[in-house]
């Protein structure tokens, strides 16, 4: 047996050091000041009567707003029921998406048959969804959560569809040498090859769930962020108003850093491989 | 007669036919007209024998190698294996990729890539490591189980290839151009690597499609010359090469040469003929 050849190695080496000055305000930290002077303004704009406005508290008085809310439990549990409702409208809309997307891709008879209806329902926007799906499913979770797996739906599949069908052929004829059947081929060849597109379209529909179910919060129910967003606003508590803004975006910014890190394990050798 | 089977066999003296195309041809419909990939192949392939099918890139190797393999359904003509008509890729026979960037699958470690091949018979995953380990260990790669396949070179790619398509245990193995994007050292390695797994396993037939003469000689018991498109077989040579090969003294050897002069002659005369 010949001597096996050296592995080609990972592209290792550190990064050139950046100038001392950049490294104090620059990279990642730059964006960060930025928000820092953002609410000093903000801050220095309401307190020194720049803006004068019930409407527009000092961040100052919005933090504490937030503490109150949190403690208080009354913005506690409107975060938690839209977390709730954009978390199961998320996996409901996603996995069926990934399900039907990698199903239609084996058939082009079913593609046939289905794409004209999909194309129909897509560009539906998704606030003119909601009257009629609280006529059938009324105002609470199984009417949000069908709007959020419906707005999510979309986005997946496309993505989905479109990966399955682009993958390497190749991958298809080396399950069917080794006689792979049919349901080993999809869960073990053609969903794994096909995850990189799945998450292109996972990740855009982070921020469409977030957007719908706080829609259908301020459209219909008495529950959720969305819901306690607009009592703040017609309460003229602008303070619980922006509190109840800023815990949501915290929350989409947190949901979104966990999404990249499970992309990142998950996708490894899709960004070592090229 | 109490002679070993397989011996009769590797003697050439047998024409127990394993793998039969039988009028076997593939056209391509497309706008503006038909083409005629392969016009009419009947070729008989015996059991553990080493055959080749070599002719000029675009007449329709791969394709028809693809055609036994049952990955490809024939225009017209039946492909048989043990008697039995191919529809599908049978078990007991494998193919193994040209591109094996493409074949193998990144998103697995290498012996996952292997074990792949035993997900059908073996449902313990443990005992399919360790049986995935054993086929690396054929191929020289039981250190690199842990890698990926795209931190391993061409040539390593290649016999983690070869590897998983061993562990489905063929009785037919079809290889198209298997060695045709590793370097002229690697392919030699490889190719000494597939005659000891081939001289290894008696019952193993393999069917090797390759545009290079020297290869097809060195390699096999038999050779099917393809004409250009619409392709036919248009001849069948018996090498006669004595066995083992040797990678230096085989290709000095008078009937090598013979074998690759004419071979050779044959597949420039005709490009010569029709450029």
């Amino acid at each position: 047996m010949p001597a096996v050849a050296s592995v080609t190695e990972g592209k290792a080496g550190g990064r050139l050091r950046r100038p001392a000055l950049r490294d104090i305000i620059g990279g990642k930290r730059l964006g960060f000041w930025f928000i820092v002077a953002l609410l000093l303004l903000w801050e220095l704009s309401a307190r020194s009567g720049l803006v004068v406005s019930a409407n527009w508290p000092p961040v100052s008085l919005t933090a504490v707003a937030v503490v109150h809310g949190l403690a208080g439990g009354d913005l506690l549990a409107a975060l938690s029921g839209t977390l709730y409702r954009v978390a199961a409208g998320y996996v409901v809309g996603s996995a069926s998406a990934v399900i039907l997307g990698l199903l239609l891709s084996t058939s082009a008879l079913a593609r046939r048959t289905l794409e004209p209806t999909i194309e129909l329902l897509r560009p539906l926007p998704i606030p003119a969804l909601i009257p009629p799906l609280v006529l059938f499913l009324g105002l609470d979770d199984p009417m949000k959560i069908t709007v959020v797996a419906f707005t999510v739906f979309f986005p997946v599949f496309v993505n989905t569809l479109q990966g399955a069908m682009s993958i390497e052929s190749t991958f298809r004829a080396v399950a069917a040498t080794f006689g792979t059947p049919w349901f080993a081929t999809m869960r073990g060849v053609l969903l794994p090859a096909t995850v990189p597109y799945i998450f292109a379209g996972l990740r855009v529909s982070i921020g469409l769930a977030f957007v719908s179910a706080v829609a259908a919060e301020m459209v219909a129910g008495a529950s959720g962020v969305g819901y306690y967003i607009t009592s703040m606003q017609y309460a003229g508590r602008g303070a619980d108003m922006f509190a109840a803004m800023f815990l949501l975006g915290l929350s989409g910014y947190a949901v979104n850093a966990g999404f990249v890190a499970i992309e990142r394990r998950l996708l490894f050798w899709y960004h070592s491989a090229k | 007669m109490i002679q070993s089977a397989a011996a009769t066999i590797r003697a050439g003296k047998t024409s127990d036919a394993l793998l039969s195309l039988e009028g076997v041809s593939k056209h391509y419909g497309m706008r503006g007209g038909e083409t005629v990939a392969l016009a009419s192949i009947d070729l008989e392939i015996r059991r553990g024998e080493f055959m080749t099918i070599i002719g000029p890139s675009g007449c329709g190797k791969s394709t028809l190698l693809q055609i036994a393999a049952g990955l490809v359904l024939p225009s017209a003509g039946t492909v048989r294996l043990d008697g039995h008509i191919v529809t599908g890729p049978p078990p007991g026979m494998v193919y193994l990729f040209q591109q094996y960037t493409k074949s193998l699958f990144p998103w697995r470690n290498v012996r996952a890539n292997v074990a792949f091949a035993l997900e059908r018979k073996e449902s313990n995953r443990g005992r399919r490591n360790e049986a995935a380990q054993s086929f690396l260990a054929m191929v020289g790669l039981e250190d690199f189980a842990d890698h990926y396949p795209w931190q391993l070179s061409g040539g390593m790619q290649q016999r983690v290839a070869i590897a998983r398509a061993l562990a489905a245990s063929p009785t037919v193995l079809l290889m198209d151009e298997p060695f045709s994007s590793v370097d002229a050292l690697t392919r030699m390695e490889l190719q000494a690597l597939v005659l000891e797994v081939w001289r290894k396993r008696d019952d193993l037939t393999i069917v090797f499609v390759t545009h290079d003469v020297e290869e097809a000689v060195y390699l096999s018991d038999r050779i099917a010359v393809l004409s250009r498109r619409p392709s036919t077989i248009e001849r069948i040579i018996d090498t006669g090469l004595p066995r083992p090969r040797h990678p230096i003294e085989t290709r000095d050897n008078p009937i090598f040469l013979r074998h690759r002069h004419e071979l050779l002659g044959t597949l420039l005369g005709r490009a010569d003929a029709h450029p």
